[in-house]
């Protein structure tokens, strides 16, 4: 390989790796990082086709669906990259609670998407925590989903989400299996 | 940039997607192999990821690498972002749940995977429309606009055609704004099985197509279907009406239009409810059309025929009911002495029954369906999974003091009726509470003077 294709490696892989960083536009990148425009652009043109990158109206870039998939492939959940946030919408509308879904990471817990409930505001605290596992096929605990009710949630409410929270795991569970779309 | 730089930057997009593919993580032999770039080349482009942080290199095997992990908090937070920007626009209350989830708790929601995604900045959007028959189709296509509006200038065009209720004009107007190169469709269709074949056209170009309020025959294929659970409509309302007449009594059935799913699944709802009370009657079934005048004249009839027997009627929306109403207004029927009724929708509906002391239950169908709608393609159009049902949820209203023994309200008629705006306003529409049909304009790109496309003509049809 020649310099000028390993110059074009390093700055697709700084590309991508900026997109964990604070949104920028490839203008603005090819300027911090000292790389003509027309080289920046062409890569960010060929990551975007891929479906590694995606660039908003402002031109803002952003991690595309191909790189997301990658990075939840850490975690055994590649295939729920795409399913997964409507499925926690779904979960979060129809219960009124803050939904997400978090993986062990290490000790730690890490948090892969969340959405959040109108009754959640600086003055609020608590909520009535549902959790359930998401497994693979094989059994193992890949994830956890977690449903956050409003502090005053009745138990009707409360068993209302359990059976929806229950659905919602069942899905994802569905969506990681090859056979889902 | 000569063939050589592509090619190294094509190799490590191949190497991304196929680690990707692979679950994250496979062997370096599979992968050089894969990508087809000899081995000192993959070598070197491996490491440049890694150094990045974005693979790990370990012997014999790469795998996903830490970095990525704040691009999922990166798109996590844009998600948020995004979804918080979507619930403003749909101004959607979340603090009650919906009347019910659909599909049984042992099936996985369904979900329709993104097509391949438009690369285009900004979208043509069409919406095909069924007719403009009633003051709720006014509406519908309100929010519709209202919703294009509120997204701006990520929209190139939103364009609207009128079918009349004819199903052979709903297929042309798709066939034209397929024509006119729309990047997504939303459609309300006039006939389940009618315009089915005109959808599937549409799709067969990777064109993304939303169906609201009305949907096609199962078998054709869809991206999402936005709707209100037209069976608990029928459900609600037919048991507070038999629970009012405490299981006793002839009730008079004034179902929309016999064309329209939404009306003969609310029927179908309802006529089961009133099977289980035998003491319950069906004087008759009478299809209204969803018209005032049509219903007048119905009712009319009926109580020159049954006079004092008809204990309640069943409406499965006040867009006909006002005419019952009114039918029953004319016969002389002194305030509180009007059977109870079921249909709400109309604001003149819960005018007439708060005036007359008529006790009401109601499940308005929102046309805020319309907001949803078109966020659901518009998700689809940028790649996004969406679900293929979306359930727009609705309130159960009841007029004071009409509350049964399974039926309370979550909202008042009292406190849901709009003394201070048109009688024609549908009062579900989503757009706020200064939403007046009669003068409502509305910019959004493909709109001229700010004229909607409705074009009102200000009076209860």
């Amino acid at each position: 390989m020649s310099v000028t294709q390993t110059t074009g490696v390093v700055a697709l892989a700084r590309m991508l790796k900026e997109l964990g960083a604070a949104s920028t536009t490839v203008n603005d990148f090819a300027a911090t990082e000292g790389i003509a425009r027309s080289t920046a652009f062409d890569i960010a043109e060929r990551l975007e086709t891929a479906g590694l990158l995606v660039r908003d109206a402002d031109g803002l870039m952003g991690p595309g669906p191909e790189i997301l998939a990658l990075a939840f492939a850490r975690y055994g959940l590649a295939r729920l990259q795409g399913p997964a946030v409507p499925l926690l919408i779904w979960l979060r509308n129809e219960t009124g609670g803050a939904a997400s879904l978090a993986v062990e990471r290490g000790a730690e817990s890490f948090t892969l998407l969340r959405m959040g409930a109108d009754w959640q505001n600086r003055a609020t605290q608590g909520g009535t925590a549902i959790e359930r596992d998401v497994r693979d096929l094989s059994g193992a605990k890949r994830a956890t989903l977690v449903l956050t009710l409003r502090p005053q949630a009745s138990r009707a409410e409360r068993l209302h989400a359990e059976r929806l929270a229950e659905r919602t795991r069942l899905s994802l569970e569905h969506y990681l299996t090859p056979e889902a779309p | 940039m000569g063939i050589e730089r592509r090619n190294g930057v094509d190799a490590a997009i191949a190497l991304l997607k196929a680690l990707a593919a692979a679950g994250g993580v496979a062997g370096k032999a599979e992968l050089a192999t894969a990508i087809g770039v000899p081995r000192a080349s993959f070598h070197r482009i491996a490491m440049t990821l890694a150094t990045a942080g974005l693979i790990e290199v370990t012997r014999g095997q790469l795998k996903a690498g830490p970095a990525l992990d704040a691009l999922i908090e990166t798109s996590a937070i844009a998600l948020e972002r995004d979804d918080a920007l979507r619930r403003q626009r749909g101004q959607r209350r979340t603090e009650r749940p919906a009347l019910a989830a659909s599909g049984a708790d042992n099936e996985p929601i369904p979900l329709t995977p993104p097509r391949p995604r438009h690369r285009r900045g900004r979208f043509r959007i069409g919406f095909s429309n069924a007719s403009m028959d009633n003051p709720w189709r006014v509406a519908l296509v309100h929010s519709i606009e209202y919703a294009a509006a509120s997204i701006g200038d990520r929209i190139e065009w939103l364009a609207v055609r009128h079918a009349g209720d004819d199903p052979a004009r709903q297929i042309e107007d798709i066939d034209a704004l397929l024509a006119a190169g729309v990047d997504g469709l939303i459609v309300s269709a006039v006939a389940p099985n009618l315009v089915g074949e005109a959808v599937a056209r549409v799709m067969a170009q990777d064109i993304p197509v939303v169906l609201v309020d009305r949907g096609v025959a199962t078998d054709i294929p869809h991206t999402s279907f936005v709707t209100t659970d037209d069976a608990a409509i029928g459900r609600l309302t037919a048991l507070w009406l038999a629970e009012k007449l405490n299981g006793r009594g002839a009730v008079l059935m004034l179902p929309g239009d016999a064309a329209a799913e939404p009306a003969q699944l609310r029927l179908e709802a309802a006529l089961k409810v009133f099977a289980g009370f035998s003491g319950i009657d069906i004087l008759a079934i009478e299809w209204t059309g969803w018209h005032r005048d049509t219903a007048y004249a119905i009712v009319h009839n009926a109580i020159g025929r049954w006079g004092e027997a008809i204990a309640g009627v069943w409406c499965d929306s006040g867009l006909q009911g006002v005419g019952s109403l009114d039918a029953f207004i004319d016969a002389g029927r002194l305030p509180g002495t009007i059977p109870p009724h079921t249909g709400g929708d109309l604001n003149l509906a819960y005018k007439l029954a708060i005036r007359h002391q008529v006790p009401l239950a109601a499940v308005d169908y929102p046309p805020a369906m319309g907001i949803r709608a078109l966020e659901v393609l518009y998700s689809a159009l940028r790649g996004q999974w969406v679900p293929k049902i979306v359930e727009v949820p609705s309130d159960v209203i009841l007029t004071r003091g009409a509350t049964t023994r399974s039926i309370r309200p979550h909202l008042l008629a009292e406190e849901h009726v709009r003394w201070d705006l048109p009688d024609d306003l549908i009062l579900a529409s989503g757009l706020g509470p200064a939403y007046n049909p009669q003068s409502f304009r509305i910019h959004y790109p493909g709109n001229i003077y700010n004229r909607s496309a409705a074009r009102t003509r200000g009076r209860v049809a």
